[in-house]
């Protein structure tokens, strides 16, 4: 069976230089991954590729959903075939209220999720729903980023560092979301990660990737067991 | 289209309030003065009042009406669109087309020329805007600068350089009498005429969920694109509803004042006082501004003519001012709020 997705050989960069040097994942349906690795090893840069954004530029290997090549298709495009993608730092629209945040994306889905479908499973937001983003804490910031993303109802979602900056109540808020998401709701879940204990409470399969390269693919066992591979790329 | 959302209207009048509650205390003084002014002005000459209001009014909708293309663009796509001004200069001179030399009526120039400036703008995003979105803003404004020679040249070959006029139907022709004055029907019409384009715009903008990803793009356009919006799509469309409006201005200007190839680059300059006076990325701001930039215009000689007939003193009816009353309120907002009236913290400090 093929890979819901397949990242063979990525090669991407920015103006400045050549970040990917052939990256290959592989993530089955129904799957938890975590994509892991040190500041600056290319994990954002892997996961915008994915997505289709504008920057870095691709400049070699295949990225295959579901058996189609996303390669040059624009970004909406992406979302379109079923990737919803949350990206660093959340991105909410500061001057959009809490429904208007999550509409943008309910409008332009195929087989969207209703507003109260999607606000039941985050009861904070249901309470705040006509509240500016930027009026909102870094926690409830990243829950409508997520919400917003699971609107579009997709079969794949990409989150790049969605327990970064955050208590850690809210970490653990956070990833029983992401768990609910992919128990629950179905939906396949790649997320960048660079904290290894939440990276380990969520998902059951890792790739570590270093100067550009998936250098591990390891089970949450072996993460937690082999502390030289965690000194080594990890630095923890 | 959701009735428990925030609406535009409250969100305008919690702005309002907003920017009051801030005043400094000189900056209330300033206000009460300048009302107290107005008032005596009132008193002393209230025919050329109203004359020089509704005057300003009317000024003030042309300025605003080329200034939401400019701040929609500005906001949306981040360039400087120098081209506004041709395009608004390409609607009087559509029209005249229409009216003056293929004699067909008014009426139908008001739909085929705004239309028809539309179509331009769309041929100009497609070729030349598109391809720059992404560059240093400089480049923008150098290629607009270049299309706006282009339509100028252009203009002065089919039409030439001598100054035009058009007639407008018997209906919009003559005066209406308000009292204290006479005021020319055409110049209500263009009031009117202007609301209604404005308050379109704001309905398609705060309303529709059309207007919510154009919104949304404003504030973070690869976000929007993350989400499944299709912006370059919203891209061309506003470029092409912005051109359409600024050429709707350019009918209702040159039906009152006729019109000329420099029509273009006087008022796109002071479109981009009333954009950055108003604060880039709030339309709200940039119809404010306008409105209050054309009334300051037309106002400030009739304060000087009050003053000047109250106390004798012939010094203070200072002839031609008119010219730098837009510059003059710039620089005082910009002093005091450097982002503009309304625009959002951080775009342009």
């Amino acid at each position: 069976m093929t890979p819901l997705l397949d990242v063979d050989g990525l090669e991407a960069g920015y103006e400045t230089g050549q970040v990917l040097f052939g990256v290959d994942l592989r993530v089955d349906r129904g799957e938890l991954v975590s994509l892991l690795g040190r500041n600056g090893a290319g994990k954002s840069t892997t996961m915008r590729a994915i997505a289709g954004a504008k920057t870095p530029r691709v400049l070699g290997g295949d990225v295959r959903f579901d058996g189609d090549s996303l390669l040059g298709s624009p970004a909406y495009d992406v979302a379109g075939r079923g990737i919803s993608f949350v990206p660093e730092g959340r991105r909410c629209f500061p001057r959009l209220s809490v429904e208007e945040n999550v509409r943008v994306s309910i409008n332009h889905a195929e087989n969207p999720m209703a507003m109260e479908a999607v606000l039941d499973h985050f009861p904070e937001l249901a309470e705040m729903r006509a509240k500016h983003a930027r009026n909102m804490s870094g926690g409830e910031q990243q829950m409508l980023a997520i919400a917003r993303a699971l609107a579009t109802n997709p079969r794949l979602m990409l989150l790049d560092e969605p327990f970064e900056g955050l208590a850690p109540y809210i970490v653990r808020r956070i990833e029983d979301i992401v768990e609910d998401i992919n128990e629950q709701q179905d939906i396949t879940v790649l997320f960048v990660e660079q904290n290894v204990a939440a990276a380990l409470a969520v998902a059951d399969r890792h790739y570590i990737l270093d100067e550009g390269r998936i250098v591990e693919e390891v089970t949450s066992r072996r993460l937690r067991e082999d502390e030289t591979l965690r000194q080594r790329y990890l630095g923890v | 289209m959701n009735g428990n959302d925030p609406s535009f209207a409250r969100e305008a009048t919690d702005a309002v309030r907003g920017r009051l509650g801030s005043l400094t205390p000189a900056a209330w003084a300033l206000l009460v003065i300048s009302l107290a002014v107005l008032a005596f002005a009132f008193a002393v000459r209230p025919g050329l009042f109203v004359d020089n209001a509704i005057g300003g009014l009317v000024y003030g909708m042309i300025l605003v009406m080329i200034a939401l293309g400019l701040s929609l663009i500005l906001g949306l796509m981040g360039v400087v669109n120098f081209a506004h001004g041709a395009l608004f200069m390409l609607g009087a001179y559509f029209a005249y087309q229409v009216v003056g030399a293929m004699g067909l009526s008014f009426w139908a120039a008001l739909v085929v020329a705004p239309v028809a400036v539309g179509a331009v703008g769309l041929a100009m995003e497609v070729t030349v805007l598109r391809r720059i979105y992404d560059q240093d803003p400089i480049i923008g404004l150098l290629a607009t600068f270049g299309l706006t020679l282009m339509v100028q040249e252009a203009v002065r070959a089919v039409w030439g350089a001598a100054p035009l006029g058009f007639d407008v139907p018997r209906a919009l022709q003559g005066g209406t009498d308000l009292g204290v004055t006479t005021v020319g029907t055409f110049r209500i019409f263009t009031v009117l005429v202007a609301t209604v384009a404005v308050v379109a715009v704001y309905l398609l903008i705060s309303r529709t969920d059309f207007g919510l990803t154009v919104r949304a793009g404003v504030q973070d356009d690869e976000m929007t694109e993350f989400l499944g919006v299709d912006l370059p799509l919203r891209f061309t469309a506003m470029f092409c509803l912005g051109a359409a409006i600024a050429g709707l201005g350019g009918v209702l200007r040159a039906a009152e004042s006729g019109l000329g190839t420099g029509m273009g680059q006087t008022f796109v300059i002071l479109a981009f006082v009333v954009v950055v006076v108003g604060g880039v990325g709030s339309l709200f701001g940039s119809v404010v501004s306008g409105i209050l930039i054309g009334e300051a215009t037309f106002m400030t000689p009739v304060v000087l003519t009050a003053l000047s007939a109250a106390t004798g003193v012939a010094a203070f009816d200072v002839s031609g001012i008119q010219g730098l009353v837009p510059y003059l309120v710039m620089i005082t907002v910009l002093l005091v709020r450097p982002r503009g009236l309304f625009g959002e913290e951080g775009l342009m400090e």
